[in-house]
């Protein structure tokens, strides 16, 4: 079939695409006014590499690197909850 | 089958790429947790369910399904517990929010 043959490049394609929100969320990690601005831009930072690992374990035809999606989409959230305990310490935004 | 997987691999990659510029364009935080906690979650769970159905076998599918069901729990709580401690610590909104019970809500 002719997707079997352009699979690759797509991909890949994807791939920079998921490279692009990321670039996107760290901009907004480095501008973001508040600290919960850029708690949550570091989460959608993650997020993005979980997809970007799946993807990247479909180009390489590996199921063994679908389980860093898993294991990295497990830490996100005792980030998510240590950095929102965090804030809610601290006084100011 | 293969047609499926890619179509959900675009739609989710799309949703993400949807989700980064929402975070960079909305105008404060809570927008901000609003674009993060659902156009994310639906992205990166298509991409998941995408990528399992491409490579195939059960493996793949249990890994994917386990991932889906954590993150569908586990990100829209992390954004709600970012925007709860933004509006405990007194972070304005945008000025055309139309404020109604916030202050219960804190």
């Amino acid at each position: 079939m002719m997707l079997d043959a352009y699979l690759p490049r797509i991909l890949e394609v994807l791939l920079g695409i998921v490279m692009l929100a990321m670039a996107l969320a760290a901009v907004r990690l480095l501008r973001g006014p508040t600290r919960a601005d850029r708690a949550i831009a570091m989460d959608v930072l993650v997020i993005a590499a979980v997809a970007g690992v799946a993807l990247m374990a479909w180009r390489v035809d590996a199921v063994a690197l679908l389980d860093v999606a898993v294991a990295v989409a497990m830490v996100t959230f005792i980030s998510a909850v240590a950095l929102a305990w965090y804030l809610e310490r601290r006084g100011k935004p | 089958m293969m047609v499926v997987a890619l179509a959900l691999a675009v739609f989710g990659v799309l949703m993400i790429l949807l989700a980064a510029v929402g975070l960079l364009r909305l105008p404060d935080v809570y927008m901000r947790c609003h674009a993060a906690g659902k156009a994310a979650t639906l992205g990166v769970c298509c991409v998941m369910l995408g990528a399992a159905a491409g490579i195939g076998g059960g493996g793949s599918l249990v890994r994917a399904l386990l991932t889906v069901v954590f993150l569908f729990v586990t990100i829209p709580v992390g954004a709600q517990l970012i925007a709860r401690a933004a509006l405990r610590n007194g972070a304005r909104p945008h000025p055309k929010t139309r404020l109604e019970k916030t202050d219960e809500i804190s």
